[in-house]
């Protein structure tokens, strides 16, 4: 290649790179962040952007109790005592004596049975009951500072100190699944000195009984059933024990030891101990042979709009809702719709628990109340939305927002046949993602929300915010 | 030999890197289209005019009708393509960062189009050409973000808006060109007129958190389609003055839309048919002493005449361009000496076809150019380097200022059919 032509090639090849960069650097190179510049010239516009529609008229209320037969009431890990004036439940506790028929036992009868002088040497007979943390002073957690003057109790006062105890023997013995139910018939005496003083020492109340009537069904090897009611001058509420079922343990209870005599435990002091008793043991535990919670008074859900909306665990009663949406114009975009309920704290108690809202068809909970298996409804909901920090006994939130934008804008989209409604419910084990642990069976929590004969403000109500396009709604007529 | 290869079409043996280069500048083109950003000028009717020329034409103020280089001929006048006598492969593209302000506000954006390519192949060489290809005409793209500042269901309500409007309308031309004599060549072509626009409002909301509101999506896209025809002449019988001129025929515009609302299963569809004015273009050449040349264009597209769109209509104005400029081209010395380097500078003058803000919207342009040969005289590379204003913040409310970058290419290969 003659040297000129070589030197205009690389020339050429230099200019070629050179107009390449720089048409790359000049073109290629990122744009400024979109600004307020030229804001305004567009000639396209949204036409109605977040305009408010409430609505606080219920069109559906139902009230779906649940079942679940694997999981009866005497099979909850909670006794529950107590009363509000709507809900009251005594302790129903069967023993069975005969145990001390087997072998392992012989060893014990000359201790409980009467000697030639017809005296045992039983010194003393207590039931034991295992208050849950939760209802403890402060629920457990360290008393605030007094010196604090910020500290605000988010719950109400303690209802373990105002609460005694009466215990009588039943005709006979209980049987479990006949609750909820009234309370048996019982005797009229106590077994336990009236009246009893609660004693609250590390979450167990002991409550100190006459040993004679024990003595006598020890003897007989009896089947007894006795009820642990609350004692007059009790002022009122409701408190929580351990079942003999209770396996959650954990933050729930303050006394593990007992695990293996959890329930209702019978406590037999006897004097002297047997000689093979380690020397710190002082007594002896006997379980209860079946335990229930009576629940002889129980609210019945709300099914008049007007009159409220309850939410129930334990005793477990969920409600449906829907409002009437012919306001809503067609083919608009749901930005947001929140299902506000307000809290009426004079009639909500329990403990905190997950709150989620599902869509469901309405024929599937018509208005009143239908018994369901919880497993029957898992194929009919449609998980919206779940909280698990909302307080019954807040003091000062009460209103709650459950968000149900999505369902709002399937009913806009027409994307299912049939109208549907809200399922407002505990963190049962049919929600992925909502499951309460422990399971809603377990605390006894009842939310109860003003009715839409309330003040406006504390009514149920379905506060919609939606844009609107005219080409897409349809014209300009609509609201 | 090492970088040569035999050519496309079985032509005579060429240097394989300027092909190469080519399709590295053609990766390099079409990647950086999709960048954003323009003059929110577009944001209204059909948006900015960018059927700009190649480089050359830039380079001397947008003139070039009446132009003929019998060796790479432009595109501007495709009566001028009659000339061919290889197969010719012309890419024009240009780079621009643009700067708008006003209000106190200010945005940079960059862009790089490609916004025209065409193929020219002789069926008779200098006598009769089939030519087609690729052409952008109007572009509509920018952006904005504004905040969303409200109160609802008693609580503030915080976002932003972010209007973007996206959308080209270009053609595709097939044609044919014709020297009838040696001093008059003519064109016709058919238009396939192709295009959308896209309107896109997003509100997003920030505030309140955890109680939050969906955003909102509105979208809009107008499908465009029309077809029509080009017929240009150009006269070059007198060294001194040469003329050319051509003109499209109006059309009607067929606008199919559909408008989508985020999260809302129906759709709402319509039909708009846009008559759309002819398009006129005339430029003269005079070549003056020392090698030097001078020419000038005129465009005119009466937009006041369009109809279809009410929504545009009272904003539309006649789009006119006003190019001149000088230009000492490039010439080859006898007996492969070398070549002598061109040179070109103009100025170029344009009215919107809308307004903005109740008062006309002006482009100016001044421009300056070279240019570079290939080897063996198989086509040119071409340079511009344009400065552009459009609009005044006082009458518009807003004003861009640009450096527009101009590359073209002109790629002849020795095929005759």
């Amino acid at each position: 290649m003659p040297g000129h032509w070589r030197r205009r090639a690389l020339y050429t090849v230099v200019l070629w790179l050179a107009a390449l960069a720089a048409f790359a650097a000049w073109g290629g190179c990122t744009s400024e962040d979109p600004n307020p510049v030229g804001a305004g010239l567009g000639q396209t516009a949204i036409d109605t952007v977040l305009r408010a529609l409430t609505r606080d008229q219920m069109s559906h209320l139902g009230v779906l109790d649940i079942v679940e037969p694997t999981a009866p009431l005497d099979g909850t890990e909670v006794l529950y005592l107590g009363s509000t004036g709507r809900d009251a439940s005594s302790i129903l506790v069967n023993y069975d004596f005969s145990v001390f028929d087997h072998p392992d036992s012989a060893y014990l009868l000359p201790y409980l049975l009467p000697d030639a002088e017809g005296q045992t040497k039983i010194a003393e007979v207590n039931i034991l009951l295992y208050l849950l943390s939760w209802y403890e002073p402060y629920r457990g957690s360290t008393p605030p500072d007094p010196e604090d003057t910020d500290y605000t109790p988010l719950v109400k006062e303690w209802l373990g100190a105002r609460k005694y105890y009466d215990i009588h023997a039943l005709f006979a013995p209980f049987d479990s699944l006949a609750y909820p139910g009234p309370e048996p018939a019982f005797e009229a005496s106590p077994l336990n000195p009236r009246p009893t003083e609660p004693a609250v020492n590390a979450g167990t109340i002991r409550v100190n009984c006459i040993k004679t009537r024990f003595e006598t069904w020890i003897a007989n090897r009896a089947h007894v059933g006795l009820i642990i009611r609350e004692g007059w001058a009790s002022e009122p509420g409701l408190l929580g024990f351990a079942s003999k079922e209770m396996r959650h343990g954990g933050s729930t209870l303050p006394v593990l030891s007992a695990a293996t005599t959890l329930g209702a435990a019978l406590e037999l002091r006897l004097e002297p101990q047997p000689p093979s008793w380690p020397s710190s043991r002082r007594s002896l535990l006997i379980g209860p042979a079946a335990d229930v919670s009576t629940w002889h008074e129980l609210e019945d859900p709300c099914t008049d709009p007007g009159e409220g909306i309850m939410l129930r665990t334990h005793v477990r009663s969920y409600p449906v809702v829907q409002f009437d949406l012919s306001g809503l114009p067609a083919n608009v975009r749901i930005n947001r719709a929140n299902l506000v309920v307000v809290n009426d704290t004079s009639r909500s108690l329990g403990h905190r628990n997950v709150i989620t809202c599902s869509e469901i068809r309405l024929d599937f909970a018509p208005p009143g109340r239908t018994t369901v298996n919880l497993a029957d409804i898992e194929p009919e909901i449609y998980l919206l939305f779940g909280n698990g920090t909302w307080e019954p006994e807040h003091l000062t939130e009460h209103e709650l927002s459950l968000n149900v934008t999505e369902s709002v804008q399937r009913y806009v989209n027409s994307a299912y046949a049939g109208t549907r409604g809200f399922l407002l419910a505990a963190g049962e084990s049919i929600f992925p993602g909502w499951r309460s642990d422990p399971k809603p069976d377990f605390w006894f929590t009842k939310w109860v929300f003003h009715g839409a004969l309330a003040e406006p403000e504390l009514r149920p109500r379905l506060e919609i915010s939606y844009t609107r396009l005219d080409e897409v709604t349809g014209g300009k007529d609509q609201p | 030999m090492s970088g040569v290869r035999g050519a496309v079409f079985g032509g005579p043996a060429v240097p394989a890197w300027p092909r190469r280069l080519v399709g590295l500048l053609l990766v390099a083109a079409v990647g950086a289209t999709g960048a954003a950003a323009q003059t929110p000028f577009a944001l209204q009717a059909l948006g900015q005019n960018i059927d700009h020329g190649d480089a050359r034409d830039m380079g001397r103020g947008g003139w070039g009708m009446a132009d003929r280089d019998t060796l790479t001929p432009g595109t501007r006048n495709p009566a001028a393509l009659a000339d061919l006598n290889f197969l010719g492969l012309f890419f024009n593209g240009y780079s621009e960062a643009t700067t708008t302000s006003g209000g106190g506000l200010e945005r940079t954006t960059r862009r790089a189009y490609l916004p025209e390519i065409r193929l020219g192949v002789p069926l008779r060489s200098r006598q009769v050409v089939l030519h087609g290809g690729l052409c952008l005409k109007r572009s509509m793209q920018f952006e904005t973000v504004d905040p969303i500042e409200l109160e609802h269901f008693g609580e503030p309500v915080l976002g932003w808006q972010d209007y973007r409007r996206d959308g080209t309308l270009y053609t595709i031309p097939l044609g044919l060109s014709w020297r009838a004599t040696s001093g008059l060549a003519l064109s016709g072509a058919f238009n396939f007129v192709r295009g959308t626009i896209q309107d896109v409002i997003t509100e997003t909301y920030t505030e309140p958190l955890g109680n939050y509101y969906l955003a909102n999506v509105r979208e809009q896209k107008d499908r465009m389609t029309g077809n029509n025809f080009t017929l240009a002449l150009l006269w070059d019988g007198w060294r001194a003055l040469q003329l050319g001129a051509a003109v499209s025929t109006g059309y009607d515009l067929t606008m199919q839309r559909t408008v989508a609302l985020g999260g809302v299963a129906e759709r709402a569809t319509d039909r708009f048919t846009g008559a759309m004015p002819p398009e006129y273009r005339a430029g003269l050449l005079l070549n003056l002493p020392r090698t030097w040349r001078f020419g000038a264009d005129l465009q005119l597209m009466p937009y006041e005449r369009f109809t279809g769109r009410p929504d545009w209509e009272p904003d539309l104005r006649d789009e006119w361009t006003v190019a001149a400029g000088f230009e000492r081209p490039l010439v080859f010395r006898a007996h492969g000496r070398g070549y002598q380097k061109p040179w070109r500078f103009g100025y170029q003058q344009r009215q919107w076809a809308h307004t903005i803000g109740g008062a006309p919207v002006r482009e100016h342009a001044i421009s300056m150019g070279t240019g570079f040969p290939f080897r063996n005289r198989l086509g040119t590379l071409d340079l511009s380097l344009s400065y552009v204003w459009i609009g005044s913040e006082r009458d518009n409310g807003w004003r861009s200022n640009s450096l527009r970058l101009g590359l073209s290419i002109n790629g002849l290969e020795r095929l005759v059919l």
